[in-house]
């Protein structure tokens, strides 16, 4: 998935659509650069980048829209929301692990930062997903099911996520994972004693 | 305190719905409804904590009170992402998470930070426009946040006897453990920068 940089007049107009009080001139068109990307997971959304060169290091906003409406991605889930209509939001087997890795990026957990495992890109988002993950549909729960290995509070852990047919995730079991143990013991293992 | 918002108070940004059907208990209603989608609602007592723990660096200290000549105003964004900016009309925005009560060191480091971006621009230090010579600008970019740096780690060095691990974990997170050491250690301007082009180069 790449990323397209708007060109100057569809910059302007983005910079316009968000600039509401909060952020007085923190945009400004001559010094601002917006990107875009396509989220695999909504019909008529994109996710856009917003980054202010003129301080270093470069500060960006991210946004979920459809290149008139715009929504700031704060951390709060009903910035997602918004947009997880059943016509817009498209979850099945494939869609729903980059939507899970970008409501990890985007929303703020409570119990605090999780990331599934795997090279990331500059943006932080996952370029591919571990092996040993898994996905279903429960009908009962209607609900997809994914068991997946992430890091939490700085272990590895294998996780039991649930994503609801309108993007809503719970974590509804974690432990350990012996497989992320056992790697690492294997590392540690080349010290010299 | 925090200030008012620098704009328009009436420019909000549009939330209004692309999907006509896109109602029910989430419509563009309630969001609309939400006084400030970015600002952190009584960020007050939080930015206090942070000038307060600044202010115990004699560094810090100098550059609060320069933003209080110049009636620097401070805009909390929410954000997962610790970042922080300034603009020419002496606005700083600093990053925060939504709910948060507490400032990480990270924070006050960030913090300092961006005040001594403020302080370069009220000596005139800027960052050249877009379309100037692309050498001169890199340079002078390049120079500005080297200073930048080396004001942040001054701000550590000064709160190490106060907060000792949490500077030191906060510097490490930020990836600045080598300045740092220059700092500490007083190795001078060009060891710096050797390591800033160095970590530059490698990071290409």
């Amino acid at each position: 998935m790449t990323w397209q940089i708007l060109d100057k007049q569809k910059t302007g107009f983005m910079i316009e659509a968000v600039k509401t009080a909060g952020l007085g001139n923190l945009f400004v068109p001559a010094t601002t650069e917006a990107r875009m990307r396509n989220l695999p997971f909504y019909r008529a959304t994109n996710l856009y980048r917003l980054t202010n060169y003129a301080t270093l290091p470069a500060f960006s906003l991210f946004y979920i829209g459809d290149g008139e409406n715009y929504s700031y991605l704060n951390g709060d889930f009903d910035a997602i929301k918004f947009f997880n209509s059943e016509k817009n939001l498209i979850l099945n087997e494939e869609t729903v692990l980059p939507y899970l890795d970008f409501y990890l990026i985007f929303v703020k957990m409570d119990v605090g930062e999780i990331n599934i495992l795997g090279d990331r890109d500059q943006y932080h988002i996952l370029e591919e997903f571990p092996e040993d993950t898994d996905v279903y549909y429960d009908s009962d729960k209607s609900a997809f099911i994914i068991q997946v290995p992430l890091y939490f509070d700085g272990s590895i852990m294998t996780a039991t996520i649930s994503v609801t047919k309108d993007g809503a995730v719970s974590i509804t079991d974690t432990k350990m994972s012996m497989q992320g143990l056992h790697n690492r013991v294997n590392q540690d293992s080349t010290t010299d004693y | 305190m925090t200030e008012q918002p620098p704009n328009n108070l009436d420019k909000k940004e549009s939330n209004d719905s692309p999907y006509s059907s896109l109602t029910g208990s989430f419509g563009h209603v309630e969001l609309q409804s939400k006084e400030h989608f970015y600002t952190i609602k009584d960020a007050e007592p939080l930015l206090n904590k942070m000038k307060a723990m600044l202010r115990e660096s004699e560094n810090g200290a100098r550059l609060l009170d320069l933003a209080d000549e110049n009636k620097v105003k401070f805009h909390f964004i929410k954000s997962k992402k610790l970042q922080s900016a300034t603009t020419p009309s002496l606005d700083i925005f600093l990053a925060a998470e939504p709910d948060q009560t507490e400032p990480y060191m990270t924070q006050i480091l960030e913090l300092g930070g961006a005040l001594r971006e403020i302080e370069q621009s009220l000596m005139g230090i800027k960052i050249p426009p877009p379309d100037a010579d692309p050498l001169e600008r890199a340079n002078k970019a390049h120079t500005k946040f080297l200073d930048k740096i080396a004001y942040m780690c001054k701000i550590g060095i000064d709160l190490e006897n106060v907060y000792s691990d949490e500077v030191k974990k906060a510097i490490k997170a930020f990836g600045y453990e080598d300045l740092y050491n220059v700092q500490v250690n007083a190795l001078g301007e060009e060891k710096a920068r050797e390591i800033y082009f160095k970590a530059l180069k490698e990071a290409k």
